[in-house]
């Protein structure tokens, strides 16, 4: 510091002999003694008189503008004797960006030939501790406003609760906004992308402002947004930046701009001015583990920590009464996805869709909350029944293992109910004949008992039936058998006589008809008759011996023979009698009778065929 | 010979007859307790006859009205069931049948039968088992008497009227044994059941940890097919087949 006073003391001697001295060239820095890190300030570099200049090379700062040059011409009449002076100067704006001494860059200008180099001035880079813009301002002479930059005095970023994690583990996203600066406003957040999350917000209520400490410097921080995110597939995730403009207020300064506001304010005057910035968020990677392959039966998908309670409010009821069945679910985890576990009622339980209240949580440890539902159940029919237990099944992130909690097993007995009976479920219409019967009675007892039986006796196929059966056979073939034999006595003489009545006749004829070749007279009438008297008692089945006219006529008429044959027949056979006691007749009237007694019997033989 | 069938046989239908004497007091006794509205003690009475070895359609009739008075539908169509196995034409049987099973749970859309198949079926309740076998037996006497007068007779019109009328009737005691038997055949096995257990799980295998294929509830007819063990296979009149434990039907 001393040794700095020092050089300000040689310039200031430079100054008064340049005063003493006219006209000699006079080449300046200006420059602030101690800047902050990062801070910003002017260098100028002033000379009094025309002169070529060769700016500086900046190898410890950073130039971020200039040179703006200025001249300024001044005269001065001093007891008649004019004096002018100019002056030139070269300003940069430079910000300092390492720490220590450091010396100023050394400029050159060239005046009348002569070759004029800036003092080798140094300054001293320190820590930042305050705002940098106003020691840059509070040094300057002339009041210019540093460009605003953003880097690091005004930026987003997101935060989540844990970088790997499995899936469907809640995991909480906070999108905070840090500013040194003071805020106005925030406009134009956009959301980030969230592909593969499932996204549940948090109302985080009125934006708040808070103090943070980053990196040793104290920022002004706003939660912009908090929500919970499930991640829905495994992989490495990436949660995109968000965007928002934010509109900060910076301390401008300008000089005043007449007396009134000096004597206001002073020379130089602060005022806010509104800088609207876009910001970007850098982008979060996430580790999303997929669940361990052994998932048990029954799992949905659900991580995180749950207990299930389940309970019915009736074991016993009568058919057609309603009762609950209440499940509760409670636990963190993601309580939005969750689903009722499957439980297989009984196929006669009429259970209706269950109402779902749901209570959740969002607080910075994540979604945790509880989820009811609660089954309406008619049992449509008598009897006992089971509810199987069932589980809720889980992954829990912690253990890293498949939980699970299992409901008892609800045992219900169903009485009879009141009123008509249910066609099951399915069927709600019954018929319209179904609806008559149901006011009519059953028809009255029958009076009389009817055919008793012993039980199971059959009358088909017993040995009633078969024994009527087989006595009704065995009898017809007896009968037939009996009769057959009977007809056979009978009819063994009759039967062969009268087969054999015409072939007699016919060989008595034959013998007859020799006899009248021969001529012999009363043995051809005795065989005629013979013949005659032998075919007619054939044919009756009568003996010959018992044979006479009178039969013969009866048994004739009774045979429905002609009246006419009847009387040739009687005719022929008185012939023959006569003729063999007189034989006295010629040949013709033999051959007459025996043309005559072989027509007879055959027309005889026709009629009682 | 036939003197001595003919006496056997009475003396065998004495025991019987005596037997139905006496079943008949006990019948009209359990009928007055019916009409005084007395089922429990009616049904008692007619239970005792049955145990007693004896039926008649007209014994389950009373029955399955007694326990339908009293609000067991299950039993009342069991013993309808019964009385319609011994006469299967009986109007009044068939009508309470059907008002029972109107009451039960399971309204079971039955397969439609081939036509022939309910011909067959309508031929063969038209009369009951006792019926067609006197049918039969007077059908067979009819054909015999044709065969005599075929071989008996010496007339060949005679002969050849009787031939054709043996032939019709060869043909009729042939139908009416068919027809006969096959009424004696339903009569006698017991192939079909009523389900008792208000609520049964008809399973997809004999096992108590096989799957629930459908549910029956009591009142239920099935008809029987093959057995396990403890277990039935049963089938309904739609079609569907399934397990379920002998404890849970009655046969009828």
């Amino acid at each position: 510091m001393h040794y700095k006073n020092k050089y300000w003391l040689i310039i200031l001697l430079l100054l008064f002999v340049g005063e003493v001295k006219s006209q000699k060239v006079q080449f300046t820095v200006d420059a602030p003694a101690k800047v902050e890190l990062g801070g910003q300030f002017r260098l100028t570099y002033s000379i009094n008189q025309d002169a070529d200049f060769t700016g500086p090379n900046f190898k410890d700062f950073q130039l971020l503008g200039g040179p703006s040059t200025s001249s300024s011409t001044s005269m001065q009449i001093i007891n008649g004797r004019t004096s002018s002076t100019t002056k030139k100067s070269y300003t940069y704006y430079v910000k300092a960006i390492k720490l220590g001494k450091l010396k100023l860059p050394i400029a050159k200008v060239i005046v009348n030939g002569k070759e004029y180099k800036s003092a080798p001035i140094s300054i001293e880079v320190l820590k930042s501790v305050n705002n940098p813009n106003a020691t840059s301002i509070a040094n300057s002479n002339t009041i210019k406003n540093a460009e605003f930059k953003a880097d690091g005095v005004v930026f987003v970023k997101s935060f989540v609760s844990k970088r790997n994690i499995y899936i469907g583990e809640p995991i909480i996203l906070t999108q905070k906004l840090y500013s040194k600066e003071r805020l106005a406003n925030i406009t134009d957040f956009k959301e980030p992308s969230y592909t593969g999350f499932w996204k549940e917000g948090i109302d985080i209520g009125e934006l708040k402002l808070t103090k943070e400490v980053v990196n040793g410097q104290s920022y002004n921080v706003v939660i912009l947004n908090k929500s919970v995110l499930f991640p829905q597939k495994s992989g490495k995730l990436e949660i995109g930046s968000f965007k928002l403009d934010a509109v900060i207020q910076i301390i401008k300064k300008r000089k005043a701009r007449d007396h009134f506001e000096q004597m206001m304010y002073g020379n130089v005057i602060q005022y806010y001015a509104n800088e609207t910035v876009t910001l970007n968020s850098p982008k979060l990677k996430i580790t999303v583990n997929a669940l361990p392959s052994n998932k048990p039966k029954g799992f949905t998908g659900v991580v995180g920590k749950f207990s299930m309670k389940a309970e019915i409010d009736k074991t016993e009821l009568k058919a057609n009464d309603a009762f609950n069945l209440k499940i509760t679910i409670k636990g963190s985890g993601n309580i939005g996805l969750l689903e009722a576990p499957k439980i297989n009622f009984p196929p006669d339980f009429e259970v209706y869709d269950p109402k779902v209240s749901k209570k959740s949580k969002k607080t910075a440890n994540g979604v945790s909350g509880s989820k009811t539902y609660e089954y309406l159940i008619i049992p449509r029919n008598e009897g006992d029944f089971t509810i199987p237990s069932f589980g809720f099944y889980y992954f829990n992130p912690q253990t890293e293992h498949y939980e699970s909690s299992i409901s008892p097993e609800f045992k219900i007995h169903v009485t009879k109910g009141e009123g008509i009976v249910f066609n099951g479920a399915a069927s709600s219409s019954v018929n319209r004949d179904e609806i008559q019967y149901l006011g009519k009675d059953i028809r009255y007892i029958s009076t009389a008992i009817g055919n008793t039986k012993e039980i199971d006796s059959h009358s088909f196929n017993s040995l009633k039936h078969i024994l009527s059966l087989l006595s009704i056979f065995v009898f017809s073939i007896l009968l037939i058998i009996y009769l057959k034999k009977q007809e056979k006595k009978k009819g063994n003489t009759s039967l062969m006589r009268l087969k054999k009545a015409t072939k007699m006749a016919k060989r008595r004829l034959k013998i007859a008809s020799s006899f009248l070749n021969n001529n012999d007279e009363s043995k051809f009438y005795e065989e005629t008759s013979k013949a005659i008297w032998g075919y007619l008692s054939d044919k009756f089945n009568i003996n010959l011996s018992e044979l006479s006219m009178d039969i013969i006529k009866t048994k004739l008429v009774d045979n429905k023979v002609n009246d006419t044959d009847i009387l040739e027949i009687t005719q022929i056979l008185e012939q023959c009698e006569y003729a063999r006691y007189a034989p006295s007749r010629n040949q013709h009237d033999m051959l007459e009778l025996y043309d005559r007694s072989v027509k007879i019997i055959s027309k005889i033989e026709k009629t009682l065929k | 010979m036939k003197k001595i069938l003919s006496l056997s046989i009475v003396l065998l239908f004495i025991p019987l007859i005596m037997l139905a004497d006496s079943a008949k007091t006990l019948f009209e006794i359990a009928n007055d307790h019916f009409n005084k509205g007395e089922y429990e003690q009616s049904i008692t009475l007619y239970d005792s006859l049955i145990r007693n070895n004896i039926e008649s359609s007209s014994i389950y009739f009373n029955l399955g009205n007694a326990w339908y008075k009293i609000d067991e539908i299950p039993k009342a169509i069991l013993f309808y069931e019964k009385a319609k196995k011994i006469d299967p034409n009986n109007k009044d049987i068939n009508y309470n049948l059907e008002l029972a099973n109107t009451h039960i749970a399971d309204r079971i859309e039955a397969v439609p039968e081939f036509f022939l198949k309910t011909w067959w079926k309508n031929i063969v309740y038209m009369f009951n088992e006792e019926e067609w076998t006197y049918i039969n037996i007077g059908v067979f006497s009819f054909l015999m008497l044709f065969i005599i007068i075929y071989f008996i007779s010496n007339k060949p019109s005679t002969k050849r009227f009787s031939f054709y009328f043996a032939v019709i009737f060869i043909l009729l005691s042939f139908t009416s044994g068919i027809i006969g038997y096959n009424s004696y055949k339903l009569k006698t096995t017991h192939n079909t059941s009523i389900i008792f257990t208000p609520t049964v799980n008809i399973r997809s295998a004999p096992d108590e940890n096989s799957s629930t294929i459908f549910i029956l509830h009591q009142g239920t007819k099935v008809s029987l097919l093959d057995e396990s063990k403890d277990w039935q296979k049963v089938k309904l009149s739609n079609g569907s087949e399934g397990w379920l434990l002998k404890t849970d039907f009655e046969k009828i």
